[in-house]
């Protein structure tokens, strides 16, 4: 598909665009095999902020295995004021989760066989749970719950759809993975 | 502490524009200035990573206790200028070439905002509108969904405001201030 | 319409009913490694088959007809005039109704057919708030309807998920008493910034907490109010039965009952329900059920004229309340609905198709026969990244790739047939598959997966498939061009198609019927020999049939299926200068594999999805 100077590829199979943005990288870990394309940003900095001292082992964002992460999309740590400390929280990606080009994640929790369009905005602290597809240019709304087997589309986004039974193998990655 | 690659040097590069940056206003690594006129960021302002200002046509003001996100571009659209209130959140990806942005105007993620556009104050503007050139924005407006509008009458301004200072002491701590880099 | 390409298997439901079938007859494909012992009690396939007379003939000739001036005697008693009905019409109303992706189709063992949503039937494990993912008991369902009676309520004007917050926000002061905030308390929505505050008259909640009770407080309409007066009323007169009618079916009937009972009772008093055992129930009826008062027209025009049309609802925010309110101050939160986990059964034998595990929030599923385990998918590859799938050129030669994958743990050999001119079209595209006879190899598990990318060489699927038609297969390969398959991997194997589309005008009468849609029928014919498993041969890997061929030890015996699916390639666009029609292909590969349309299909073989040749 592209050729392999493109990409860095870690140990555990992650392979990482040069021309990505990943700031704050040690407060990300990315689960092995997923793929993290060209201006993709992932902003690790904004970590949660620990009152006193103890800053031991922020984790801002966590990717699980075979995550597809395409052109130009974002995932940004939520933010929110809880017990009048404003903070950032951290954001958890589970395994098989395709992010379309442009999409903006703000969500806290996605689960695995996720499958995220193009142009999507994925509101802070939302979660989505496992089998999940969301068309393209959907808008989901802060503190969104999402199901598991459904499909998600509109302005906000609403379940318009119920997947099959099938809707872990129709978003499995690792033929994604692949062929890159 | 973050790896740079490449396009940061498109700041250092270009020569900048004249900027006027308070004291108190944190700038991250990596913004790009283009342009000739000035460029005015006001007190306890945040510029994230990545973001675009572009004063070709014309100068920039942002005020005071804003946030402007990556990868939004802020685009003087003529001579006047473009202006930005106090406590202006903008969110990441968005493409803005208005002419005045009101005070405590919340802007959400991917919002284009057309040449010369007015928003007024208290406005909220939710992911992906997209609002026409030339148009104007009544105060306390709330665009949502597929481009429908209400009057926000939730009284939440303070408690915005306030959150508002809570996030940028956050992003201090957070971020690292390269904003004597963009003085030099 | 569903994107370009797009492939639906039709589901038998489709044609003739009873399909009810000779399951004696037929086994179960069985993909998992122990299948059940019921299968196995048919003998080997019998030489004197037509399934070996196609095997002989395999090497020379696909036993598919050819174009009609070239025609295959063999095949010749096939080719008569029905064929032409036998033909799956896409464009027939009635298909659309059958076609599905595989993704959605099921397959029962017992029947050995496929199953489409509309042949299986759904049955409720539970019930569950999409939003909190809280499990409601049904007997909340019945008593409180199908919404949750928790904190979830959505916006009605945005449909977005509504918060709690405080009305008095200003108590951010980090080290003051914050952590509890205190009342009253808003509903907010943080999509449009709608608060219950914005409703006339405002609704405030004193708790954060149980806002479905303090909510149906507030929000009672006069239809509400009547409803739970007469429900009161009614309750009370079943209070003898010391039953809540709306909880037990049986009281329900009775219920119900008494109605009936009144109406027959003009004539002879109570005497229609006498049989049943029950008891009579004296119904004192409502003194005065009250008319709850229409809206009046007028005063809606005048408040409408007064406060302008943005304060009135749309039709999405109107249909989405009960009592259908025009201006938005009317508009309540609405109580997010419930969600059902369901398990399917079979609508013919009620063998339990999907079963899904009852706690709310697993994906896993304790059934599940999905027809991707059982049944060959097809996929379509455009072979030149050119072709644009909504603008296809008339007149040109569009290559595309037609990859079979085979999820069955034996080899399968595959017949693809198709009518050399879509059906049910006046502007018919020519269509040719340029190997319609294949094998696909058989799906081992990782390991074998893994074995084989280290020596590729070695272990190809041609190599390992069952003995005759694998050698028809090397036959083939020595001419790239005709008949040749275009890849081979584990257990998949790609074909060239070829579609020339017509010129097509664009007139209204054209578009009215989308005859520019190119819509493709393939009949994919599958064989495979599988093996006779026996209890001691339990956990023989994916690939028992290696042993089986050789040393006739093992029963095996010939499984054959079949079914119509629809590939969706694209849409024909205007003409382009330059193409203009020719013969049907290039001089090279015109003839060989084309079928002219599908063979006749039984109706003995149509009707169930597969058959033992015996």
């Amino acid at each position: 598909m592209s050729q392999k100077s493109e990409y860095i590829q870690t140990e555990t199979g992650n392979k990482v665009s040069r021309k990505s943005l990943i700031i704050g990288s040690q407060n990300i870990i990315l689960g092995g095999k997923t793929i993290i394309q060209a201006d993709c940003c992932i902003r690790g900095d904004l970590r949660r902020l620990v009152p006193q001292g103890q800053n031991a082992a922020a984790v801002a964002i966590a990717v699980g295995r075979y995550c597809f992460l395409s052109k130009g999309c974002l995932l940004r740590p939520p933010s929110k004021t809880y017990r009048g400390q404003f903070s950032y929280y951290p954001m958890k990606l589970g395994d098989h989760v395709f992010v379309g080009e442009g999409s903006v994640v703000e969500a806290a929790v996605i689960g695995s066989y996720v499958n995220i369009g193009k142009n999507c905005v994925i509101g802070k602290f939302s979660i989505i749970k496992d089998c999940v597809r969301i068309e393209d240019g959907t808008v989901i709304a802060p503190n969104s719950v999402i199901p598991s087997f459904s499909s998600v589309e509109g302005y906000p986004g609403i379940v318009v759809e119920e997947l099959p039974e099938t809707a872990a193998e129709m978003l499995e990655l690792k033929e994604l993975y692949k062929s890159i | 502490m973050a790896p740079k690659r490449s396009g940061a040097s498109s700041a250092s590069s270009a020569p900048l524009p004249p900027l006027s940056i308070d004291p108190t206003a944190l700038l991250s690594d990596a913004i790009s200035f283009s342009g000739t006129y000035l460029i005015t960021i006001g007190a306890n302002t945040v510029l994230h990573p990545r973001c675009k200002l572009n004063s070709t046509e014309g100068p920039i003001i942002i005020g005071s206790n804003c946030i402007v996100s990556e990868r939004t571009q802020l685009i003087a659209p003529d001579i006047d200028g473009l202006v930005l209130g106090n406590y202006v959140h903008v969110e990441v990806n968005c493409h803005i070439q208005s002419a005045r942005i009101g005070d405590a105007t919340s802007i959400e993620v991917g919002t284009r905002l057309g040449k010369g556009s007015c928003i007024g104050d208290n406005c909220t503007l939710s992911p992906l509108s997209t609002i026409l050139d030339v148009d104007v924005l009544p105060a306390f407006t709330v665009v949502y969904g597929e481009n429908q509008r209400r009057v926000d009458t939730s009284s939440t301004a303070i408690a915005r405001n306030e959150t508002m200072l809570a996030h940028i002491d956050c992003l201090k701590k957070l971020l690292l201030n390269k904003s004597e880099k963009y003085t030099r | 319409m569903s994107s370009f390409p797009y492939i639906h298997i039709s589901c038998p439901c489709n044609e003739d009913r009873p399909q009810t079938l000779t399951i004696d007859s037929a086994r179960p494909i069985s993909p998992s490694k122990s299948p059940s012992k019921h299968d196995f009690s048919f003998p080997p396939a019998a030489p004197q088959t037509p399934t070996k007379r196609r095997t002989l003939l395999a090497p020379f000739t696909p036993s598919v007809s050819f174009d009609a001036t070239n025609l295959d005697l063999d095949d010749d008693e096939e080719l008569t005039d029905e064929d032409e009905e036998n033909n799956f019409d896409p464009r027939d109303p009635r298909s659309a109704f059958s076609l599905f992706p595989i993704e959605n189709l099921l397959y029962c063992e017992d029947c050995h057919q496929i199953r489409c949503p509309r042949c299986v039937q759904d049955e409720i494990v539970c019930w569950y708030c999409p939003s909190c993912l809280f499990e409601v008991p049904s007997s909340t369902v019945k008593s409180d309807g199908n919404r949750c009676t928790r904190n979830c309520y959505l916006c009605p004007v945005c449909t977005a998920l509504l918060a709690v917050i405080p009305v008095n926000h200003s108590t951010l002061n980090p080290g003051s008493t914050s952590d509890h905030p205190t009342g009253p308390f808003n509903l907010f929505c943080s999509h449009c910034h709608w608060t219950t505050s914005d409703l006339s008259p405002p609704i405030q909640l004193e708790k954060p907490t149980s806002i479905s009770a303090q909510l149906s407080k507030l929000t009672h309409s006069p239809q509400d109010n009547e409803f739970t007066r007469l429900k009161q009323h009614y309750a009370q007169q079943l209070g003898n039965a010391q039953e809540d009618f709306t909880n037990s079916p049986a009281a329900l009937t009775r219920l119900m009952g008494l109605y009936t009972g009144l109406g027959s009772s003009s004539g002879s008093h109570g005497g229609g329900r006498k049989g049943r055992g029950v008891k009579k129930l004296e119904m004192k009826e409502v003194d005065r059920p009250r008319e709850v008062i229409e809206e009046r027209e007028m005063e809606i025009v005048e408040r409408m004229a007064k406060a302008g049309l943005n304060a009135t609802t749309n039709a999405k925010q109107r249909l989405s309340q009960p009592h259908e309110p025009r201006f938005i101050s009317d508009l309540t939160p609405t109580a997010v609905l419930l969600r059902t986990k369901r398990s399917k059964r079979c609508r013919a034998c009620r063998h339990i198709l999907v079963k899904p595990e009852s706690k709310v929030q697993t994906t896993r599923f304790r059934i599940r026969l999905v027809a991707l385990n059982y049944i060959p998918s097809l996929t379509i590859k455009r072979l030149d990244s050119t072709i644009a799938w909504n603008n296809l050129t008339p007149h040109k030669t569009h290559r595309f790739l037609l990859t079979v994958t085979n999820p069955l743990f034996d080899p399968i050999s595959v017949s693809l047939l198709t009518p050399r001119r879509t059906p049910g079209t006046a502007f018919a595209s020519r269509v040719t598959i340029l190997c319609p006879e294949f094998e696909v190899g058989a799906n081992t598990d990782v390991w074998d997966d893994a074995l084989m990318s280290t020596k590729p060489a070695a272990v190809t699927p041609s190599g390992v498939a069952t003995p005759p038609v694998a050698g028809s297969f090397a036959s083939f390969s020595k001419d790239p061009k005709m008949s040749t398959v275009y890849e081979q991997k584990r257990n998949y194997t790609s074909v060239v198609i070829e579609v020339v589309p017509p010129e097509i005008p664009d007139t209204r009468d054209t578009r009215i019927r989308d005859e520019r849609l190119l819509e493709i029928p393939i009949y994919v014919r599958v064989e495979f020999e599988a093996e006779v498993d026996r209890d001691d041969e339990e956990g023989g890997g994916g690939r028992p049939s290696h042993s089986g061929a050789s040393g006739g030890a093992v029963q095996r015996e010939k499984v054959e299926y079949s079914y119509w699916c629809v590939v969706g390639v694209g849409r024909v666009g205007d003409p382009v200068e330059g193409v203009v029609a020719s013969e049907p292909n290039t001089p090279v590969r015109t003839p060989v594999g084309t079928p002219v349309k599908a063979p006749r299909t039984p109706a003995a073989m149509r009707t169930p999805l597969r058959q033992v040749r015996s």
